[in-house]
């Protein structure tokens, strides 16, 4: 269970404790302006960090589309495109794994029953709404996922892709 | 205290202090900048700047400390935009001249690893070490924005 | 940030109407999306190629926009078919379903000939 108290990092150094015993991590810190089109900015610092991790030139497309879903939701959603306001993206590299961490104000808190769509297109093409793919498409990508609320109300995603060796 | 009535789009990135992560910064920096109404041939001036920018605050502020951070900070103004690099200043990396030419360099008169800040003060529009509320080197340096009828940010 | 990301663009081919998709595929393309759609319609065309390119970005509100047209495509009785797509936008349009409603090529020469199929 990932352990979020809050958005501070463990930095590799650290002469805390328990450091010794978790792997090294790599972190970097990204907080973007809640406007549609920057979650361009979180792709593409994903992506060369995933580059550098040795992922596939498909894994790394696919964290891209991954990525952009959950920054969009937070932009638009959870931060209503409020200018003052941030999406925080926290990109967590280990030997063997990316983790991805999106957290958002919560101005529309993410209903915890709409973390596992099941969008069909024959649906979409019945209805005058064509979307609601976003999550879904978050879930098919990434190897974890998990949806939760911070203390603060926030919405978080926490995204995890595997390094295959 | 009113509403502010303009919000400056801002982006702030810290990365691990190690070299081969300016890389990523490089990116980031890019994406956030390729739509600002910046010249294409500037914006690949823009991403070597960032990342000799990066590589100094690394090596020279950090002093290729493991476990420090580097930050990045970029801010939208409306002819320009600025980008401040922060360490953590285990050294203080502000030279105490100007950068020498590459003719004094072949001459022998310094390091040729000191050419990042030469190169940088020619790609950016304007650059230098700025002071810093924070204990640390700050570098600031801008590109400047074209303007473009009808262009909004 | 600017917005218009996107330009669009139509033309005609071998009785094909192409709609050429330079750029972002998002929330900001529906207006663009749909008017070209529209106006190569209104002309009269029955097949419909959708011809993007290689490296742009498509998210779920594009595809939103997307199975809309392909809603339009199937009461107004046209064929649509895509071209220009890297594999990874291939993939997501095959998970999706939509490679179901319009035929999937590399690029716009294998679809004017797989139209004619």
């Amino acid at each position: 269970m990932y352990r979020l108290i809050s958005i501070q990092p463990r930095y590799q150094g650290m002469s805390d404790e328990t450091s010794q015993r978790e792997p090294v991590e790599k972190v970097i810190e990204l907080r973007l302006p809640s406007k549609l089109g920057y979650e361009r900015v979180a792709m593409d610092t994903a992506s060369a960090l995933a580059r550098r991790m040795g992922f596939h030139a498909e894994r790394v497309e696919s964290l891209k589309t991954a990525i952009s879903e959950a920054v969009t939701n937070a932009i638009e959603h959870g931060n209503q495109q409020d200018a003052a306001v941030k999406v925080v993206v926290l990109l967590t590299a280990r030997d063997d794994e990316l983790i991805v961490y999106v957290a958002d104000q919560g101005r529309k808190p993410l209903d915890q029953e709409c973390t596992r769509p099941t969008p069909k297109i024959e649906d979409a093409l019945e209805r005058d709404d064509k979307g609601g793919w976003g999550i879904w498409l978050i879930r098919e990508l990434m190897d974890e996922v998990e949806f939760t609320t911070a203390p603060s109300g926030g919405n978080q995603v926490r995204m995890v892709i595997h390094l295959e060796q | 205290m009113s509403t502010p009535i303009y919000i400056q789009t801002t982006m702030e990135l810290t990365l691990p202090s190690e070299l081969g992560y300016e890389v990523v910064a490089r990116d980031a920096v890019a994406a956030f900048a390729c739509r600002l109404c910046i010249a294409p041939d500037r914006l690949e001036d823009l991403k070597t700047a960032l990342c000799e920018v990066c590589i100094n605050a690394i090596e020279h502020g950090n002093s290729l400390r493991p476990g420090l951070r580097v930050q990045i900070r970029c801010r939208v103004e409306v002819e320009q935009l600025i980008v401040e690099v922060v360490d953590q200043g285990v050294s203080a990396f502000a030279p105490k001249s100007e950068p020498l030419t590459i003719a004094e360099k072949l001459a022998g008169l310094g390091s040729l690893r000191g050419m990042g800040l030469m190169l940088i003060s020619q790609l950016c529009d304007e650059a230098g070490f700025v002071p810093s509320a924070d204990p640390g080197n700050c570098f600031r340096f801008a590109f400047y924005r074209q303007p473009m009828v009808g262009f909004r940010h | 940030m600017l917005e218009d990301e996107l330009t669009v663009s139509t033309r005609e081919r071998d009785d094909v109407a192409i709609i050429d998709l330079f750029g972002d595929v998002t929330t900001f393309a529906e207006e663009k999306i749909n008017s070209a759609y529209r106006e190569v319609t209104n002309k009269g065309a029955r097949f419909v190629l959708l011809n993007f390119r290689q490296n742009d970005y498509i998210n779920s509100a594009g595809i939103a926009i997307l199975i809309g047209i392909v809603t339009e495509v199937n009461r107004n009785n046209q064929k649509l078919a895509v071209s220009g797509l890297s594999q990874h936008f291939q993939k997501i349009f095959r998970m999706v379903g939509l490679a179901q409603y319009a035929e999937i090529y590399q690029d716009e020469d294998e679809a004017l000939v797989g139209f004619k199929r």
